[in-house]
This record gives structure tokens, sequence and C-alpha cells, in this order.
């Protein structure tokens, strides 16, 4: 610090807080020029869609299937879509509010200290998962408030019951906003408990939010998980492959967004090698590290990175600073000089983002999503050549034209923006599974393609959906789908239906009586 | 001293890390020359033994300690490619760990940890599957024991280390080895059976199992038949070219002997040894690959530069943070923006090409996934048609690659005969070449005949017979014991009086342009017996030529023609008497072994 600082450290705030200002602003009008939906945001678009409309959380209204994986976002987007009216609107107007309220949460910890807060800023500035996931009409943003919260709340132990309610209620909203989150938010939350005879107790209570949801899940939909989870989890796929997918997906966020696994790692090192009190939630980004390689990661680049990212963010928060200005500033530099050399650094991102199409899409099934669908659904493309309506106009002609030659139902990939247009009267069979309950179940056709796990449609079962008469050939198919029948469109509370849920819970359909 | 850490300096240490091993995952490879160590690790954890070739027992790599290594990360993971890249990534990071430690302020962690991320060749070779990773984190154990004063027994323990890791590193660690001799008997006795026991027990246990007491790639680099001034002149190249390619890491290196010899004591003994370790790699010809022996001292260099600057002002660390910045702007590549496409368009400074641009589109970590996986190089597709059990493949530009893909069930040999015991000993083919980069020409009949005949060439038969014991005859046999000791004294005499390698041509085809002379020399036919009393040719000015005239078999008259001027890498034509004159069929002509420039032509004969 120099003299004249030491003299005027009213000036000396003035300026850190002018400098803090304008990476705020940076960061505000980043996010905001790579604002943009994903067509993935569609499935649980027209979920929202049947429900205001009366048909229920259903993506088929015939049978009661959850295809979106994050309840939470789901309660929160339909509000906002039935006052909107427009979902692509909405959800990047609820992604802006719910965005801002995280970056406040980590920011605002540090605010006095100007270099780190300019750090954290930085970071989150040229972190391309975490600029692309603040909008994309996912569940990201949610999560990365609730997370930012979570840490906020457990920078000090809880004590008494209050604070630990409050803990288990921020990881339970975590955990209802993507169920694979409480591999994150659960031993971070858990470890900030003391007195744990008192405790305990009031932290489970928190957990009452998830508790009804999975009770609400298995009445309505008679399984405790979202059907993208069977989708995408029950695969059928070795897990050396997955691993390896995996793997693929940690290497090709280092090659396109190279300052999320760096804050990453800068935080797991830092916590484990010096942390003492923060080695939990370290450990806790590791082990949801491990379980994202182990699930093979995403298709959508660097996307289950954004939510350990923030939390890495909330734990180098508790650093402490360097106070010469080489120590603070080192920091700041490196993170900016690993985002400005990015492939494609965030703040160069404008209304020409999309690169060439090998690019987008590697080798390795990883697509830059963003890339993919900005110029037809981001917010700077609206007023371009492939704006939203134009790309709405160009598939409903395509809608028009199946729905026509298929009055009841029809099979179909990439459901987003497909199944949002198609509307409640025609059936939808996913062949990735997602909205689909006994495609689901099934096998993936290999190749595979991580996060696009095609089923080949069981023969018969177009006829079934059509009909309304089970006409699948193999017996034990036939079987399950009698099961899930009963299960997704039986009366709620008769027995039968209560036994076809236990079945299908137990993987005992094999013996299911089917109606010939 | 070792300064107290402070949290700010945590911070910062930590960070340097994690900025580290991002940099470092990005720009991981492996080497085509890796793979020669890769694929013997992987027949041994297969169970044929430490191996190139699973029938023949042939040492392919230079770094013993290295491949123990890898072959216990791969006796644990079951995995080559990834564990050989994270032992390396662990052992780089945990050097740069060492070196940062004992910095006394925020500047001079800055300063280090730039040099180690801006630094090209120092992040190029701190994977590649080679040994410099190992020799990092012992080079920054073994600098740091000796500043701190530490007992001369950890002192010599990690020397032996270093020598098991890499030979030359004998030239690092004996200036400060050997002061610790001079201090007692029983210390004395202690340090060398510390530092050297180890390395003795390795060379003797490679010589009983193996049949040689170096490896077959220091074999075939023998018989290359560079001489030490050729050598020299390409270490020249070596280190110019890796200057221009990373100045940074040239810059460090000689600052760091500069500052040693600055702060006397035990800091001069290491500048010392790192400066011997430069010279070394000057004088044995450097490496096709720019930087390769010259990280170790860059290592050096930055210890030293750590403990130098933590005595200095701030001015000083501010300098030096500077200087870093600097050298590293210098450099044509960044090392910030290395990513998947790396070596899409080849880095070529000189003859010296950066070796990770030319194998990372094979095996960059950033290309790999679930569907592709390394090695894969162009030359893998090509050979696959060949790559059948029982069969054999003669490997082009990257054998280490074909051998991996190949499998133990296929026999792979390279032209530059690192990985055949024959073609070792064989000198090379005519043409151009390298100290380290020496074609040898196949003998007739060999590629057919592997991997169990032998080449059709009578002069060759005897000797292949005498390798094939060694390389393949019980381990106790008298007969194979009795060739551990004759064999390689043996190679030279036996190759240098057979036909192999001599070039035979009708006195037509050297009196014009001229030809490149083989280590066997060239044999001109006359076209009908002839008296010569005097001789013409063009010859090198900077080579010592012997002439013979022979008479069907006989010698009848020897004339040797002193060269004019080493220096002169230029060609002239010489004169020479032949007293008294003598009737000959047929002309022999030797050179000065060299290389590239070494010829014969416009050759004229009078009566």
């Amino acid at each position: 610090m120099t003299t004249e600082a030491v003299a005027r450290p009213g000036a000396h705030r003035a300026a850190a807080s002018l400098g803090l200002a304008a990476l705020l602003a940076l960061l505000a009008v980043t996010i905001a020029r790579t604002a943009w939906v994903g067509d993935d945001a569609y499935i649980t678009f027209r979920s929202v869609d049947n429900f205001l409309h009366g048909y229920g959380m259903r993506w088929n209204v015939a049978e009661r299937v959850q295809s979106f994986t994050h309840p939470l976002w789901f309660f929160l987007l339909t509000p906002v879509v039935a006052i909107v009216g427009n979902p692509f609107v909405a959800a990047l107007a609820l992604s802006a509010v719910v965005s801002a309220i995280a970056i406040g949460l980590v920011i605002v910890p540090v605010w006095t200290r100007p270099w780190q807060a300019a750090f954290l800023l930085v970071a989150m500035v040229c972190s391309k998962a975490f600029t692309d996931y603040s909008t994309s009409g996912l569940e990201n943003a949610l999560s990365h408030a609730l997370l930012a919260g979570l840490l906020w709340r457990v920078r000090t132990p809880a004590r008494e019951p209050r604070p630990a309610a409050i803990a288990g209620l921020l990881v339970g909203l975590a955990a209802l906003t993507r169920l694979d989150l409480i591999l994150l938010a659960g031993p971070i939350g858990l470890a900030s408990l003391r007195d744990l005879r008192r405790t305990v107790p009031a932290f489970a209570l928190g957990l009452a939010p998830l508790a009804v949801w999975e009770i609400f899940s298995l009445i309505y939909y008679g399984v405790p998980f979202p059907n993208t989870a069977y989708a995408k989890l029950a695969t059928a796929i070795p897990g050396d492959e997955l691993w390896r997918q995996g793997v693929t997906f940690f290497l090709d966020s280092l090659q396109r967004d190279p300052v999320t696994l760096f804050v990453t790692a800068w935080a797991i090192g830092a916590m484990l090698i010096y942390g003492r009190g923060s080695r939990v939630p370290a450990l806790a980004v590791v082990l949801y590290l491990i379980y994202i390689a182990r699930i093979g990661g995403d298709f959508m680049s660097g996307r289950f990175f954004s939510a350990p990212f923030v939390v890495s963010l909330c734990l180098i928060a508790r650093l402490p600073w360097p106070a010469s200005v080489s120590g603070a500033v080192a920091p700041l530099a490196v993170a900016a000089a690993l985002g400005l050399s990015a492939p494609k650094p965030t703040v160069f991102s404008g209304a020409a983002y999309t690169t060439h199409w090998n690019e987008i899409f590697l080798p390795s099934g990883i697509v830059d999503e963003r890339g993919m669908y900005f110029q037809a659904q981001g917010w700077l493309s609206l007023s371009g050549p492939r704006t939203e309506s134009a790309q709405k106009g160009r598939f409903v002609e395509k809608i028009r034209a199946t729905k026509a030659v298929h009055p009841v139902a029809f099979p179909h990939d990439t459901v987003g923006l497909v199944g949002y247009l198609t509307g409640p009267d025609r059936q939808i069979l996913d062949v990735f599974g997602l909205g689909d309950p006994l495609l689901a179940r099934l096998p993936a056709r290999t190749p595979w393609r991580i996060g696009h796990y095609t089923r080949d449609l069981p023969a018969g079962y177009y006829e079934t959906v059509t009909s309304g008469r089970n006409q699948i050939a193999d017996p034990k198919i036939a079987s399950l789908y009698e099961v899930i029948r009963e299960v997704t469109r039986g009366p709620i509370w008769s027995a039968r239906r209560w036994r076809a849920i236990v079945a299908l819970n137990t993987g005992q359909t094999d013996d299911w009586r089917v109606p010939r | 001293m070792v300064h107290p850490s402070t949290d700010t300096q945590r911070t910062l240490r930590t960070l340097g890390l994690a900025l580290l091993a991002i940099l470092l995952l990005r720009t991981a490879w492996v080497s085509d020359e890796a793979y020669l160590t890769l694929r013997s690790v992987e027949h041994a954890a297969s169970g044929f033994g430490l191996r190139w070739n699973v029938s023949d027992r042939v040492q392919v790599y230079d770094h013993p300690l290295w491949m123990l290594v890898l072959l216990a990360g791969r006796l644990v993971t079951g995995d080559t490619y990834y564990t050989t890249i994270g032992i390396s990534i662990a052992a780089s990071l945990a050097a740069v760990w060492i070196v940062v430690r004992p910095a006394a302020t925020d500047l001079i962690v800055v300063s280090a940890v730039a040099a180690a991320a801006l630094s090209p060749l120092f992040l190029t070779f701190s994977t590649s599957g080679l040994e410099p990773p190992l020799l990092h984190v012992l080079v920054a154990a073994f600098v740091t024991a000796a500043l701190a004063g530490r007992s001369p027994s950890t002192q010599a323990f990690l020397a032996g280390l270093l020598i098991l890791t890499h030979w030359a590193t004998v030239f690092l660690v004996a200036p400060v080895l050997l002061p610790l001799l001079r201090r007692s008997m029983r210390q004395a006795r202690e340090v060398i059976a510390l530092s050297g026991l180890p390395v003795l027990g390795w060379l003797l246990t490679a010589w009983w199992y193996y049949g040689t007491l170096g490896s077959n790639l220091q074999l075939a680099n023998r018989t290359a038949g560079a001489m030490w001034r050729d050598r020299a002149a390409a270490g020249w190249s070596f280190v110019r070219d890796t200057a221009q390619f990373d100045p940074l890491l040239v810059g460090v290196c000689f600052i760091g002997v500069y500052l040693g010899f600055v702060m006397r004591g035990t800091a001069a003994r290491i500048a010392l040894g790192s400066g011997l370790a430069i010279g070394w790699a000057v004088l044995s010809g450097g490496s096709d690959m720019a930087g390769r022996h010259l990280t170790a001292s860059f290592v050096v260099g930055a210890g030293l530069g750590v403990r130098y600057l933590s005595g200095a002002g701030t001015r000083t660390g501010l300098g030096a943070l500077v200087a870093v910045l600097i050298f590293a702007l210098m450099s044509p590549v960044s090392t910030l923006t290395a990513g998947a496409n790396y070596g899409q368009s080849l880095a070529s400074v000189g003859e010296m090409r950066d070796p990770r641009a030319v194998d990372y589109r094979a095996t960059g970590l950033l290309r790999q996934s679930r569907l592709q996986r390394a090695p894969n190089h162009p030359d893998i597709d090509s050979a696959r048609a060949a790559m059948v059990p029982g069969g054999a493949i003669v490997a082009g530009r990257v054998p280490g690659m074909v051998g991996f893909a190949a499998g133990p069930a296929v026999h792979v040999v390279d032209r530059r005969g690192r990985v055949d015991p024959l073609l070792a000993r064989l000198p090379p083919a005519p043409g151009p070449r390298w100290p380290w980069r020496a074609d040898r020409r196949l003998p007739e009949g060999y590629g057919e005949a592997l991997p169990n005949g032998t080449p059709v060439e009578p002069a060759l038969d005897q000797l292949t017979r005498d390798i094939r014991d060694l390389t393949r005859g019980s381990l106790v046999s008298f007969r194979r014991l009795t060739h551990l000791f004759r064999l390689p004294a043996r190679v030279r005499s036996s190759v240098a009086s057979s036909s192999y390698g001599t070039l035979n041509l009708p006195l037509d085809a050297v009196v014009t342009a001229p030809v490149a002379v083989p280590e066997g020399g060239v044999v001109v036919r006359l076209p009908a017996p002839r008296r010569v009393s005097r001789m013409t040719a063009l010859m090198n000015a900077g080579y010592d030529y012997q002439v013979q005239f022979l008479n069907e078999s006989n010698v009848v008259a020897t004339v040797t023609s002193p060269r004019a001027n080493w220096h002169d890498p230029g060609q002239a034509s010489r004169e020479l008497t032949v007293t008294p004159a003598a009737t000959a069929t047929a002309i022999r002509i030797r050179c000065g072994r060299g290389f590239d420039r070494c010829v014969l032509g416009q050759v004229a004969l009078d009566d």
C-alpha cells in the first residue's frame, strides 16, 4: 500500500468499489450477451405448458411421467411462464434474477477485500461453464444460488437448531433442484453441524421439502426418481466405457474452458493442503467430480462443472489473500490470462456466436450446446435471420406434416422444441427415453453417444400406443409395459396400481399378466 | 535458509500448482521415444519380461528408475497411457512445489511459478512419457538438500536415484558429492555406497540379463559413427535452436549457473554441476528434440534463483519477474493457448523440431476420447495389415507407437537400430544423418527372415548367431556368459572387416558427382588391372581419408591423406601420390568417420 493510499483510505476504498462495480457490470453484460435457451429446456417447457393447461405435470398428457430433472426449477418457472406467457422470455428472466442472487451470495462476503472480490468476478466472467449455464433455461442458475447460499450459511458451524434447519433446507432444495447435487451439498451441510443431538433433527426437518416431493413423486409418478435418471443411468453401458467418456468430459472442458477447472483445482488443492475447516467442502467437490466421471459426464460441454465451480469460488473466498500487490494481482492475472487464451473467450462472445460445426460438435459426442443453439435461441440473436420465431416456424411445418401421418403418436429424437410445439394432442415416443417410461428402461443401442442413448422401438410398441392394446412382441417387454401402463395411467389409488408400483421399483415385472 | 511460510504464500503456492496442473493437462503428451519404454513396460506387466520384442532380451530405455516407476504404476492401474501422464504431472508438480517452498516473498513465488508456467519446453518435458519429470523432482530435492546442508547420506541417496534415472546426471551431482568424499573414510564409504551401489546393481543386472552394460539405444548411438566434433556441432545447433524456441528455458539455465557462482559455496558446486550437465548435452550432440536434456538444469536454475532472490530486495525480485515475462514473450509459442489442435501447423526451428508438435496429434491428452485412444498415428493404420501374430514390421518414423500398438505377438524393428540388437551393431547406411538419427541399411533378407531367420549376407552370419545367443540363449549357459565379455569388443572389428556398409562402385560412378562414403568405405572397381602412381579426388577438407590399392583381395599400397583444415566443412580436390606405383584392380577409400559431409567424387588416376 502506498503512503498516499494510507493517507487517503477513503479514496482507496472508493477506487476499489468503482473497480469492483465495473467488473460486476462486465459480468452482467457478459451473461446478458451469452444468454440463451437450450433445446433441453423445452422438455421442461412442454411439461409446464401441459401443467398450466390442466393436464398435470406430464410430458405426454396420457401418462404420468416426470421428464424434467429439476422439480424446484419447474415450480419456479411455472408461475413466471403463467405471467409472461412466453417460456423463452420467462426462462431468461428467471435465470437472470436467480443468477444475480447467486453472484451476490458469492461476492458479498469478500466485498471488503477488493482484490479477492475482483478475482472471483474475473473468474466468473471468464468461466464458459458459469456464463453459459447462468441462463440456458436449465436449472444450473438455481443450483448456483442454492449452493452459494449453503456455503454462506455454513461459514460458521451450526450449533443451534435454527441454523441447522436452514442448512438442511438448502441441502434439500439443492437436491430438489437436481437430485445428484445431494452429493455436493449433503456433505457440506452435514459437516457444518455441531452438537449433533440438537442439530441433526433440525437438519433433517429442513430436508422436509425434499421428502414431501419424493412422497408425491412416488404416489403420482409411481417412482422416486425422474424418468431422465432411468433413461440416462440405466443404459446397460459397461462401466469402463462410461469412465472413459467421463474423462473425455473433463478433457473437453480443459480444452474449451480452462478457467472453470483451474478454479476448481485451486480450491480443492488449497483447501485439502491448508484448509483445515474447509476440507469437507473440498472433498465434497472431489466426490461430485468423481460422480460426474463415473456417469460419463454430459453431452453439454462444461454443464456439470458449473455447480462445483460455484462451490470452489465460495471456498476461494475463504482463503487468506496476499497483501502485496504482486501476490494480490497474480490470481487475477492468471484467471484473466487463462480466460482470454480459451478458444472462444466469453467476453468476446457476441451475436455472431456460433462457431464452425466441427468446433461445436466433437467426435467425443460432447458439444458446445450454446454454440449449437445460440443463433436460433440466443438473446442477442433474436433479431437475426434465424430467430426463435423463425425456428419455430420451420419446425411447425414439419410437425404439422408429421401429425397428419400420425394421428395418435409418433416417434422422435431431440424432442425439446419439437415436443413443445407438438402440443398435448399427440404422444411422442422419445427414442432417447427421456419422456418415455418404457424406452427409458430398455438397454441403449450401440454405438452410443453420451446423453443420447437411443433405444430401438420394440416390435409392436407403436401399434400398442396407437391402439391402446398391448401388442408388443417380446413377452418380457410386454409385461414391463403392462406394469408401466398401470403405474402411469391407472387410477392413482387403486390396489392394482400400487402392486404395479412395487413391481416396477423392485424389478419384478416379468410375471405381470398381459391381457391379450 | 528456509523461510517460514505465511498463509498468503500458501495461497499463492496452491494457485501456482493449480495453474501448472491445468497447463500440464492441456499440454500433456507422450513421445514416440517414450513408447519404446512403454512397450517394454507393457510386456513386463503382461509377463513377457522387460523386453521390446518378447523374443529378444534387449534394453530399449535409458532410464531404469523411470521405467520401474512406470511399471509399478502400470501394475497398479492396469493402464499405461493415463498412468504415465498422471505420474509425470504429479512428479512435475512436486518439483515445482519443492523449488518454490523456500521463497521468502510473494514476488519470488510468482516469478518462479511464472517461469515454470511460461516455458514451453519445460511443460513439454514435464510430461512426454520420458524421464524428465522424475529428474525434475529428484533434482529439486537434491538441490534443496544440498543447499540446506542435509546429511551426506541423504544427498548421496538422491544422487544415486538421479544417476539411476539417467546416467548423465552424474555430471550434475559429481561436484556436490566429491567434496563429501574428502571428509572422512566412513563418510566416503557411505556416500559411495548410497550413490553408487544402486547404479552398480542395475548395471550388473542389465549386463547379465541384456548382455550389454548400456542400453541398445546407446549402442546404436555409438555405432552411428559421429565424431566428437560432429556431435559438438550438432549440440551447438541444439542449444541455439532451443534458445530460439524457448529463450526462457535457456535463460534460466544460464542465469542459474551465474547466480550459483555468485552465491559461492554449495550453490557454486551445484552451478558447476549444472554447467557440466549443459556441457555434456552440447558435446554429446544434444537431441533432435529441442530442450530435451536441459530441463533438469532449468530446475537447478529456478532453485538457485529462488534462493538468491530470497536474499535480495523487492526491486531485484520485480526485475526477475519482468525478465521472466520478457523471455516468455520472445518465444514463438505460448503455453497458455496450446490446445487440442497443437501441432497442426508444425513448429520447426532450424533442424530441430518442437517435439510436442510432432507427436501431439497422435498422443496429446486433449485429443483423447472414449473412441480415440493413444497412440493414434497414421503410420499405425498403415502398418495394421502386417500386425498379425508371429509377423514382423520394420517401422519407419514412429517405431515406438507402432510397436506399442502392434502388441507382443508382433516382432518390430526400426531402421535406426534402437530396438534391434543386430542393427544397433551395424554402421549407418550411406546418406545424410545426424549423431542421433542414423538409419541402418537392412541386411539383405533380414526383414523377411524376422523374427527367427538369419540375414542372407554371409558377413553377418556369425554376428547374428552370437547376438541370438546373447539375447535369446539361456541366461546361465556358459556359451552366453562368454559372449557377455567377448561380443561388445568384437562388434566393431567384426563389422568393419565385413562387407556390410561398403559401397561397391565402378570407376565411372565416381568420376563426376560426389557420393557419400559409408563407414565400410567405397570400393571403386577398375575396368581392368592398372598401374597407378597418382590419384586426384574430391574430398572433404575437414576429414582424414585412407586409400588402399587392391590387387584382387591383396592390399598392394596404402596412402593416407590427412585433413587440410578441420574447421572447413567444404570439399576440395586432393592429390595423392602412390610410391612406389602399384598395379591395382580396385581402390578402397575410407573416410574419417563423420556424418553428412564425408564424400568422394571426381576420381582421376594417372599411371
